[in-house]
């Protein structure tokens, strides 16, 4: 024995050595410098002491030895926590003068399981540098730990870090687990109350973290109890994140992977919001800064969610950046760490460099996967990332416009517009007109001194074979702006400034104008509306027409009108004759032309289809001489049936004739037309035995109006010419006006004649738009305050035209077809 | 009155009401005001008319009658 071993053991002797100074040095350490330790020692730290003990059992419960940890605050103020774990080792430990492991664990610093991987801990955890338990021990008043294992139950109590009771073996237990019980030394912390929804939060969370481990708290003092068990732990963290939003796809997108001992787990799921909400922990400790498992997940998403975009092509007008995927993100990135390392101002921020790559490779590749299996997932949340770009530019763009000051209202005036002279907001108005030239018109024929005139492009693209595209020039809008001189999404008191009392829009009678109309409506709804609000917007009514009889002049202002008047002067002074000697006149002429007329369109449409008249006449018309419905080709054979039972009793019989299922012909939206056997036809219509059913609808619309027409005696064969007799048209009706008399073959002729004949001695001019009209035509139709038709807009029109402009734009191709075919009329009159 | 219940933009239900003058209305939010103002001042608003394939049929051969 050496000189130094020698005293070594008489120091044993005196039960006084280094490693009870080392102790006291630990928890006196601690109790002096709290903050260092635990952060600090207000609410926060406080609660960290329950933390710390639940992190040790969650750990129990993470490494598979422990199923459920439970939290309890005891009604004087203290709290227990257990787990049905191993329990804490309770032998000597020789190299620690044969402390028992659990008094070594709860007073040494750096001493617990988790630093020896053998141990049974596969991956570090939070509670790893080895502070928690002794900083709880030191810092609470007093501390009682409570160990089931190997067939006994262990006590051990401190004071303030010190032991009161050295380790006692109680009795027998056939269970495992540990117990902890302390209560926060008062004077160390301020405020020394628990609260029980600031644990509930964080044993919840806790919960969500570690899938399958069963939390309990219950509070003593006030009976509140909780118990939380996710089974899918992450997504049903994110699910609870989202709960009160609405989600952008249901199911939550689950990440998982794991190298180099780096164990990744990250679920994610957008809400419609723009707001972030991403929880990010590394070995269950939450990072408010983030870290590098952040950054890691971001970089990757950003580039997954732009690779989607680009191959799907839909950033065309912009390429977001990692900012716009991040709205409506919601996200918990969880990472197990073997040595994790923390920095930042509150210590929680992930440092490991690793991390970073480790993530972004698991989440690059799980990602891709996923939007590769889920391509209705990965274009919402592309398309949410295009809209928050857009959003930015918008903003920018409007922060420019402020910059440039009052580049939208005051400061200049629109190069072209036309002012007046009057500033009073009583008598002055402002014409937007549809297109240069009716503005140059509109121009000569204003009065200059109340009304100003500005022109406006509409486009009009044909972008693809089957679409017209019409839009407003770019730049006529901030014009509208500028003219107007109000600011977009102007109040009331802006509305009172405009320098105009009226708007006006004044745009062609035909479709075309009445789609700019719409543009131009939506947009007064959508970003002037105090001005329809307040009943500023007005719709001027150009005419259509321009009917001169001697020196007389008129204008009629839509093709419905001009037709029916001119058949109404055709019906006075005229008759018709059939060859039977039967003659029309008066009010049974004006109910036969209605009827005829009536016929022209659902006739029109069956021309269009290619179906000759006469042909369907002659083969397939019924016994009492209407027409049947339903149209069958088999192949290059057509077959006509009347209704649907006869056409399916057919079909069951070619079925059974054939002994096979028929098969049915391509459709590519087509209407079908007459089979033909010209080369390269053949593979589309003449394919042998294929079905093409189809049923005429305006075939029914017909038949309607020829029984009504059977009361007149008139039939199918008056609505095709009968054809020649001795090299001589036909012609079975004459119109007999005065002494002239119009010969025709048939009754698809009436109305064309009859018009011809009401417009004898008129002469018509159709405006093709507002161009075509003179400067003193436009005055007196549409400007002339005392003679025009304006119509006043309100809020409910300009709804109306939001309304029909998001059909028309058409996002939404399926109901836009339908709105169509229902509102194709209001469209075209949208201010009658 | 008619009121369009979904934003324009996002297409999320608006609340916002159109008697009040503070309000986004019809949007939802200032930020989608704002993108379908961008929207127009860019010109990327368009009416489109679906054209009736028998007319664009004609106008075809038509075109190719003038041609020849």
């Amino acid at each position: 024995m050496s000189e130094q071993e020698e005293s070594q053991a008489d120091l044993e002797k005196t039960g006084y050595d280094e490693s009870n100074i080392r102790a006291l040095e630990g928890v006196e350490g601690i109790r002096t410098r709290p903050a260092m330790y635990i952060g600090d020692t207000t609410l926060r730290g406080l609660h960290h002491l329950v933390y710390e003990v639940v992190d040790n059992s969650i750990d129990e419960c993470v490494n598979k030895f422990a199923t459920t940890v439970n939290v309890k605050i005891n009604a004087d103020g203290s709290v227990s926590c257990s787990d049905d774990g191993r329990g804490i080792p309770v032998g000597e430990m020789p190299e620690m003068n044969n402390r028992p492991a659990l008094e070594v664990v709860l007073t040494e610093i750096h001493a617990g399981g988790k630093f020896d991987r053998e141990s049974g801990y596969k991956t570090g955890t939070g509670g790893l540098h080895g502070v928690g338990i002794t900083a709880v021990n030191a810092l609470s008043e007093w501390l009682e730990a409570e160990v089931r294992r190997e067939g006994h139950v262990w006590t051990l109590e401190f004071a303030q870090g010190a032991i009161k009771t050295p380790m006692q073996k109680l009795g027998k237990t056939d269970k495992s687990g540990t117990k902890i019980t302390f209560k926060p030394d008062a004077t160390i912390f301020p405020d020394t109350k628990f609260l029980y929804d600031t644990l509930t939060k964080r044993l919840q969370e806790l919960a969500f973290l570690n899938a399958g481990i069963r939390i309990r708290i219950n509070d003593e003092r006030s009976g509140q109890s909780d118990e939380f068990y996710y089974e899918e732990g992450l997504i049903e963290f994110v699910r609870h994140l989202n709960r009160t939003e609405s989600v952008l796809y249901e199911d939550i997108i689950h990440i998982e992977g794991e190298q180099e001992d780096v164990q990744v787990d990250i679920a994610v799921q957008h809400n419609d919001g723009s707001h972030e909400n991403v929880r990010c922990f590394a070995n269950n400790i939450y990072n408010l800064e983030g870290g590098t498992h952040f950054s890691g997940f971001r970089g990757a998403l950003t580039r997954t969610v732009n690779a989607y975009g680009k191959k799907a092509n839909l950033f065309k007008d912009y390429i977001p950046s990692g900012d716009d995927f991040r709205e409506g993100l919601t996200a918990v990135i969880t990472v197990r760490v073997p040595d994790p390392q923390f920095e930042g101002q509150t210590k929680t921020k992930l440092g490991n460099s690793e991390v970073e790559g480790i993530v972004q490779t698991v989440v690059n590749e799980k990602l891709t996967k996923f939007f590769e299996e889920n391509p209705g997932v990965a274009k919402k949340i592309a398309l949410k990332g295009l809209l928050a770009a857009e959003a930015r530019e918008a903003a920018k763009k409007a922060r420019e416009m402020v910059r440039r000051k009052g580049a939208l209202t005051t400061g200049g005036l629109p190069e072209k517009l036309r002012d007046c002279r009057s500033r009073e907001l009583d008598i002055t108005e402002l014409y937007l007109v549809e297109g240069d030239s009716a503005g140059g018109s509109a121009d000569t024929g204003r009065d200059s001194n109340i009304q100003a005139i500005l022109p406006l492009r509409g486009k009009i693209l044909n972008v693809e074979k089957a679409q017209l595209v019409k839009i407003l020039d770019n730049a006529e809008i901030s014009n509208i702006f500028k003219a107007v001189g109000v600011p977009p999404g102007a109040e009331l008191e802006d509305v009172t400034k405009r320098r105009y009392g009226k708007i006006i829009l004044m745009t062609d009678a035909d479709v075309d104008g009445s789609h700019i109309r719409t543009l131009l409506l939506t947009f007064f709804f959508r970003h002037m509306r105090e001005l329809v609000n307040n009943g500023c917007v007005y719709v001027a009514q150009p005419p259509l027409y321009r009917v001169t009889q001697g020196k007389k002049v008129r204008y009629v202002q839509t093709q419905e009108e001009m037709m029916g008047e001119l058949v109404e002067l055709a019906l006075s002074g005229s008759n018709l004759e059939h060859e039977d000697g039967t003659i029309f006149e008066g009010e049974m002429l004006e109910k036969l032309v209605k009827l005829v007329s009536e016929l022209e369109e659902p006739l029109g449409t069956l021309d269009r289809r290619g179906i000759d008249l006469k042909f369907l006449s002659l083969n397939f018309a019924t016994e009492d001489g209407l027409l049947p419905q339903y149209r069958i080709f088999l192949g290059k054979e057509q077959f006509w049936f009347s209704s649907q039972e006869e056409m399916t009793k057919f079909l069951k019989e070619e079925e059974a004739k054939r002994g096979e299922e028929l098969e049915i012909a391509d459709d590519n939206g087509q209407p079908t037309e007459e089979p033909t056997s010209e080369e390269g036809q053949e593979d589309e219509f003449g394919k042998e035995g294929a079905l093409q059913v189809t049923d005429l609808h305006e075939i029914r619309t017909i038949n309607e109006l020829l029984k009504q027409l059977r009361g007149y005696g008139m039939k199918l064969k008056d609505f095709y010419s009968p054809g020649n007799r001795n090299g001589e048209p036909i012609f079975p009706f004459n119109i007999n006006t005065g002494g002239n008399v119009v010969r025709l073959t048939n009754l698809r002729n009436l109305l064309p004649s009859m018009r011809a004949i009401g417009e004898k001695g008129l002469k018509l001019t159709r405006f093709k738009g507002l161009g075509e009209m003179n400067s003193e035509e436009l005055w007196e139709t549409s400007m002339d305050p005392a003679q025009r038709v304006l119509l006043q807009v309100g809020m409910q029109d300009a709804a109306a035209a939001d309304e029909i402009f998001r059909v028309l734009m058409g996002d939404v191709v399926e109901p836009r077809r339908e709105f169509i075919e229902k509102h194709a009329l209001d469209v075209k009159n949208l201010d009658v | 009155m008619i009121q369009p219940q979904t934003c324009p933009i996002c297409r999320k239900v608006v609340t916002a009401k159109a008697n009040d003058a503070q309000s986004a209305f019809p949007f939802c939010s200032k930020k989608c005001r704002d993108v379908d103002f961008f929207r127009w001042s860019e010109g990327r608003y368009a009416i489109i008319e679906e054209l009736d394939p028998h007319m664009i049929e004609l106008q075809r051969l038509e075109q190719e009658g003038e041609d020849e």
